[in-house]
């Protein structure tokens, strides 16, 4: 007799699920009531899927849980570590920056430290500063004496000039 | 907690969403052991499945935002799972090319752990390898139905959803590796 495979192609092309076979329609019941060998092939496969469902199942360890909240925390705290930094506070952070800045500036400036004594911008003190002030000192004070000469000079030639006028008249 | 129970994967994730931590630890409940199941069949290693599953949860943990509700909570859970799976199998199989002791020769020292001594349970432990090999000499495209049906009991739509393909495919490539495993588990599924 030639063996039915009815069944077995319906299993084959995804059309039946064995695990439900009784519970289709039932044309199938029938004939599997009927056929020895399709019975035969529902009845194997079944068996393979219940065989397959008694393995053994593994559980996780007793540490698992623990291990798991551990790894959880370090997460948690770098994801802390990482989070940005809001942006009022971001803007607080730099305003506070400039702020100092800008009274340090104020502080500097109002003691005059910053200001030479011609009032033209900062200077350093420093040796070579002081020698070139002494010179420069010095150098004022020959101009000042050229000119106070030539202011004599002038005058003493004008009272030359008013004395020749004099004697000509 | 008891609250937690009577809720759906999709509705703790929701609550987790809004930060109740209760609801993450009922998935984690709910998921660890089945993911260390299923993972295990990739790592073959008890303690590195362990470590996937942890990094699994951390993932889903820290992405929680990032789940949509398109996709069923298992779906999500299982396919961050076998990702990571499948990196660490990538990663360790880069460094084996460089290893001087060869992957047979690691297990060579191991004491197999005899806790169970009972006969039943010494059957149970031969049964467990025999299906476990034979899972293994099926083709990639049976072996994970087979892992995900038989051994994880996801439904089908579950698993048409994991490895994106049509149930009727799922059903199909399902019934095909059971016929497979009928010839190699012929001697238990007779008992």
């Amino acid at each position: 007799m030639e063996k039915c495979n009815k069944i077995e192609q319906m299993v084959i092309d995804g059309t039946m699920e064995i695990d439900l076979v009784s519970e289709n329609d039932p044309e199938i019941e029938k004939h599997l009531s009927e056929c020895v060998s399709c019975r035969e092939f529902v009845s194997d496969l079944k068996k393979v899927s219940r065989t397959l469902r008694s393995a053994e199942k593994l559980s996780v360890s007793e540490q698992f849980d623990h291990e798991l909240k551990m790894k959880l925390d370090a997460v948690k705290e770098e994801k802390i570590q990482k989070t940005p930094v809001p942006l009022f506070n971001k803007f607080m952070y730099y305003a506070s920056g400039v702020a100092a800045i800008v009274i340090a500036f104020i502080y500097v400036t109002s003691t005059g430290i910053l200001e030479n004594s011609n009032g033209q911008g900062p200077s350093v003190i420093s040796p070579v500063t002081i020698a070139s002030v002494d010179q420069a000192d010095a150098k004022e004070k020959n101009i000042t004496d050229s000119l106070e000469s030539l202011k004599n000079n002038v005058a003493d030639d004008e009272d030359m000039r008013l004395n020749v006028v004099a004697e000509e008249q | 907690m008891t609250e937690h129970k009577l809720l759906t994967d999709e509705e703790l994730m929701f609550r987790f969403q809004e930060g109740d931590e209760a609801s993450y630890n009922e998935l984690v409940k709910r998921y660890k052991d089945k993911l260390l199941n299923h993972i295990f069949y990739y790592m073959k290693e008890r303690e590195s499945a362990e470590d996937i599953v942890q990094d699994a949860f951390i993932r889903v943990y820290l992405n929680k935002d990032k789940y949509k509700e398109i996709a069923k909570v298992s779906t999500w859970i299982y396919t961050i799972a076998i990702n990571l799976a499948k990196t660490a199998l990538a990663k360790a199989s880069k460094m084996n090319k460089f290893s001087i002791t060869g992957k047979d020769g690691e297990n060579d020292f191991e004491i197999k752990d005899k806790k169970t001594s009972t006969d039943k349970s010494v059957i149970k432990n031969e049964l467990n390898d025999v299906i476990m090999s034979s899972i293994d000499k099926l083709e990639d495209k049976f072996r994970e139905i087979v892992r995900l049906r038989d051994i994880d009991e996801m439904s089908y739509e579950e698993i048409a959803a994991l490895l994106n393909i049509p149930t009727g495919t799922v059903k199909s490539r399902l019934n095909r590796a059971r016929l497979n495993l009928r010839d190699n588990l012929h001697e238990y599924v007779k008992k």
